[in-house]
Parts: C-alpha cells; sequence; structure tokens
C-alpha cells in the first residue's frame, strides 16, 4: 500500500502481554492480519520475537516484559506508562488494543493521560478455577473482547458502552488460504515428501522445565519410526539438548507449515489449540499446568470434537500410551476436514473498526 | 581513531541527544497509585491527606524505585548497567561485536549490558540474556518517533558508562580500556 494512503488509515495500537508462550502476541497479530488495509496496526509487544511482528508486515515497539524484568512493578509501570505515552503521541492511535488477563497500571495511565479515543480489552474466557479476581473494571473500556473457545459463535453479552462486551469464535493467526498443504508444506521447510514427521511444540519453556517429557516423548516417538521435528520459540531464553537425529525449526506462525506433518505434540495453549483445529493435524496436548488458562479443560474440549489426544505425559508407562493413542488417531482420521467457527479475528477486526467509527461520529 | 576516542565521541554525542529529551514526558505519564477511582473513601481521605502533608514537606514523598535493567533469568551479575550504544549497526556486524562483548565480560567487573538497538533479532538477543531497549523506526506520521526515543533513552542512562559497538569487535580490548569506571 502506498505510504501517503496508509498514513491515512486510522492507527490501533495493539499492545501484547508476554505470557508463558507466543499467545498473546499471536492473537494480536491475528487482528493485525484482518485490520491491514482498512487500518494501521502497530503493535506494542512485551514478547520480544519483534522480528516476526516485522517479517509479517507490521510496525512494532517492544518493552520487556515484566515476568522478565527484575525492576519493581511501580518501576516497570511508570516506564511502561512513559513508553507508551511517547508511541501514542506519535501514532496518534484511535484505538488501542490490550490483549492480555491483567490491564497494567502503566498501561492505564497512559491510556488515560493520552487520552486514548477508544480502549479495548481482549481476553480469555477459560481461566482455571479459583483464579484470583482481576481489580480492573470493565466500564473502564469501550469494548472488551472474550476469546472463545471451540464450538463459540459470536454473541453481544452487554450492548451498551462504555462495557460493550462481545464473545468471539476462536482466533486464528491466519486465513485459511495462508496455511500450505502437505506437499508445499514439506518442500518449504526441505523435509522429504514420503518421510513420516513427528512436529513438537512444547513451548519456550521459559515457566516450566519440558526438557524431561519432551525427551521421553522423542524416544516414544522415534521407536515407531518418526522423524522428529522440534520448534524452537522465537522468546525462549536457552535451548533444550536436542537428541541425535532431531530436526531443529524456527518456524512462525508455525500454522503454516503444520500440515508438513503426520502428528503433533505441544503445549494446549489457546493458539496452538486453534492452530491444530485449523489445519486438521492429530495432536497430543500436554497441557501446561503452571500458566493460569486452563489448558487441561480446553485441551479436553478440543479432543472431544477434533482428533486430538491428552495427556501430562510425566511418566513412561502415560507416554506410551498417549502416543499409541496419538498414533491410532492418527491412522483413523488424518486430513479430516473440520467444521468449526474459527472468525474470531474477522469479527475482533469488525468490532474494532466499528469503534473507530462510532468515536468520529461523536 | 582509538577505542578512547571512540568512546569519549560517543558519550558526548549521549549526552547531547540527553539535552534534547523532553522534561515534561515524565511529569505527563507519571504513575498514580492506585486509581483513586477504585478507592473507598476513607482510603481517598488517607490519601489526600498524605498528598497535603508531603506538599507542606510535612511527610517524606515516596521514594523513586530505581530502573533495575537485569533480567529474572540472569542471576548474579550485578545491577549497575552499561550501554552498548547500537543504533545503525549491521545485523552481522552486531552478533560479531556481542559476541566480543560476551568475550569481555570479565572486564565488565559487575556491571550488567543493556542493549540500545534499532536491529531486530531477537531470536538472538534472547539467547543473551541482556536488557535490550528498541528504537524502532516508525512510517509517518511517527517517523519521528526513533529519535524521540532514542533522546529519551539517552537521558533514561545519563548515568550509565556507554559504549560503541566497536568495543566489541576490537582484538585484545584489555578491561580498563572500556572505560567503564
Amino acid at each position: 500500500m502506498a505510504e501517503v494512503e496508509k498514513r491515512d488509515l486510522p492507527c490501533v495500537v495493539l499492545f501484547n502481554i508476554n505470557g508463558s508462550g507466543m499467545g498473546h502476541l499471536s492473537t494480536c497479530l491475528a487482528y493485525a492480519n484482518r485490520l491491514q488495509g482498512r487500518a494501521r496496526p502497530v503493535l506494542f509487544s512485551l514478547a520480544s520475537a519483534i522480528e516476526m511482528i516485522h517479517e509479517m508486515g507490521f510496525e512494532a515497539d517492544y518493552f520487556v516484559s515484566r515476568f522478565w524484568s527484575r525492576a519493581t512493578a511501580w518501576a516497570w509501570d511508570r516506564q511502561l506508562a512513559l513508553r507508551l505515552g511517547m508511541l501514542f503521541e506519535r501514532v496518534r492511535p484511535e484505538v488501542v488494543v490490550f490483549d492480555g488477563t491483567w490491564p497494567y497500571r502503566g498501561f492505564l495511565e497512559a491510556a488515560r493521560a493520552y487520552g486514548v479515543p477508544r480502549l479495548v480489552w481482549s481476553n480469555l474466557t477459560l481461566y482455571k478455577m479459583g483464579m484470583r479476581k482481576v481489580p480492573v473494571r470493565e466500564s473502564g473500556f469501550d469494548l472488551i473482547i472474550q476469546l472463545g473457545e471451540l464450538g463459540t459463535s459470536f454473541s453481544t453479552q452487554r450492548e451498551v458502552m462504555p462495557g460493550r462486551k462481545v464473545t468471539i469464535p476462536p482466533v486464528t493467526l491466519l486465513r485459511d488460504e495462508a496455511i500450505l498443504d502437505r506437499g508445499n508444506a514439506r518442500d518449504s521447510l526441505g523435509l522429504d515428501r514420503d518421510g513420516r514427521y513427528a512436529l513438537f511444540s512444547l513451548g519456550p519453556g521459559n515457566l516450566k522445565d519440558i526438557s524431561g517429557i519432551g525427551r521421553g516423548l522423542i524416544d516414544e516417538m522415534k521407536k515407531h519410526g518418526y522423524t522428529v521435528v522440534w520448534t524452537r520459540a522465537p522468546i525462549s531464553a536457552s535451548d533444550p539438548g536436542l537428541p541425535d537425529g532431531v530436526v531443529s525449526i524456527a518456524a512462525y506462525p508455525l500454522v503454516r507449515v503444520m500440515r508438513a506433518f503426520d502428528v503433533f505434540v505441544g503445549a494446549a495453549g489457546y493458539n496452538t489449540c486453534c492452530e491444530v483445529l485449523q489445519s486438521g493435524v492429530p495432536a497430543l496436548f500436554v497441557p501446561n499446568t503452571m500458566v493460569s488458562d486452563d489448558q487441561t479443560g480446553r485441551a479436553e474440549m478440543v479432543a472431544k470434537a477434533a482428533p486430538a489426544v491428552v495427556s501430562p505425559c510425566e511418566t513412561l508407562a502415560q507416554r506410551t500410551d498417549a502416543i499409541n493413542r496419538l498414533l491410532a488417531l492418527q491412522v483413523r482420521e488424518r486430513a479430516t476436514p473440520l467444521a468449526f467457527d474459527l472468525g474470531g479475528a474477522e469479527r475482533a477486526a469488525d468490532e474494532i473498526l466499528r469503534l473507530i467509527t462510532s468515536a468520529r461520529c461523536e | 581513531m582509538t577505542l578512547a576516542e571512540e568512546i569519549e565521541v560517543l558519550r558526548r554525542q549521549l549526552l547531547k541527544l540527553a539535552s534534547e529529551s523532553e522534561p515534561l514526558l515524565a511529569a505527563r505519564y507519571a504513575l498514580r497509585f492506585p486509581p483513586p477511582e477504585q478507592l473507598s473513601t476513607y482510603r481517598r481521605f488517607r490519601l489526600a491527606v498524605g498528598h497535603t502533608l508531603r506538599a507542606l514537606g510535612l511527610r517524606s514523598s515516596r521514594p523513586i524505585e530505581p530502573w533495575l535493567t537485569g533480567l529474572r533469568h540472569q542471576e548474579g551479575k550485578g545491577e549497575q548497567p552499561f550501554i552498548i550504544w547500537a543504533i545503525g549497526a549491521d545485523r552481522d556486524v552486531l552478533r560479531q561485536a556481542c559476541r566480543g562483548f560476551v568475550s569481555l565480560q570479565n572486564a565488565w567487573s559487575g556491571r550488567i549490558p543493556v542493549l540500545v538497538t534499532d536491529v531486530a533479532d531477537f531470536a538472538y538477543f534472547s539467547r543473551l540474556g541482556w536488557l535490550v531497549e528498541y528504537v524502532p523506526t516508525l512510517s509517518p506520521p511517527a517517523e519521528h518517533y526513533a529519535t524521540r526515543k532514542a533522546r529519551y533513552l539517552a537521558w533514561h542512562y545519563r548515568d550509565a558508562p556507554a559504549l560503541p559497538i566497536s568495543a566489541g569487535l576490537r582484538e585484545g580490548v584489555r578491561p580498563e580500556e572500556l572505560l567503564l569506571g
């Protein structure tokens, strides 16, 4: 798009927190992807995979995550408010979207001080029981977008603004047409078209040491004659040592090449589950129980509707059983098209654009 | 130019940049604690009394908590930062320089690096374990954002000694040549 035309588009700042993986960044990128051409998305990311954002064609700034920084919460929030304010004053957003569980004080303060015209809070709905209530009022936001799980269709919980609240179907980073078929995906990764491949994506390992489980699953998979392909997460601070014969790749978004693989083994984060549903690849979910969202609940929900197995895989017996069940699924159900509404990102983009229109009409 | 001269030139440039930063920015985005709309009447009253006493000089102000530049997954490397100023660097040259700085880590004498850069190579940076301050180039109308952020960072880290990336590229640099104090 010509620079002049792009300049005339309304700016939407998308702010993603840094969770256990790339989920919040992926959600913001999914929104940005659907806003492209109708708005000018600028990301402010606490996840450090900035080059991935640029590769997808978007502008971004970065600030160190609160979970990584040794600064106190107060000092970190103070810096966050100032950095965001600096950005807002230059890009002049008409809408600012916060994607995350707990809107930071620094974020809210920057939005207030700058006078952001429209504020949006995008968040998951499926959390573990007993999670502490977030002490932030929804009425402080013009729109709350709740990311629905499998089987969710678009609905409006509260119509009036501020605090209009909608639930959207699952969000996928890419549109279906952007996902490579099996042959092209294998070619793009340099994999043998006739080989048997298992994709492993157990997360960056920044919150939970998955190396033991990972190694055990690799051994099981190799016994069945599969080549294991291990994804290196762009935000991981270190790589686990991989056994001989394991192929390491760095691919983001992973869903683009997911159909290259016969089976998938990974954590059950929101975006991973959506990617599994979108690609139709049989999956073994190893839920990460150290995060706030209910990965076990989500994985079980997906497994009822799609070719998927759920297991903690902490013991050898659990791993053997899980891999056997996964491979049985793979024989029975490979490439079965699934019919779910995964158009959440489109609905979110429409809602964000509606906000811009409403703000301009005032 | 000798390394000492390069360091001197960079530190002078950063002083100038810092002098051009916006003093009102911090005040404009000062953090209020906690957001008043969530407080009970009693807490509001207590806060109002506190504000008044501080305004009259009868109570000390809340001390400003320092900005710690260490990362949680990097233990025991000290807390005093030094800056590696890498604006306008080539990606591969910067990687080479970073490797050089890592090999010089005994010369840091308890300091930890903060990398200030406009290069988006975070897959590499994240394994270094350093705080990265990114200075992106944005398209119009935000084309001056990078300059603004660079000025702010120069001011924010004004007390930390800065090094050019050439310090990481030179062979056989002695610790005292880094002038880290």
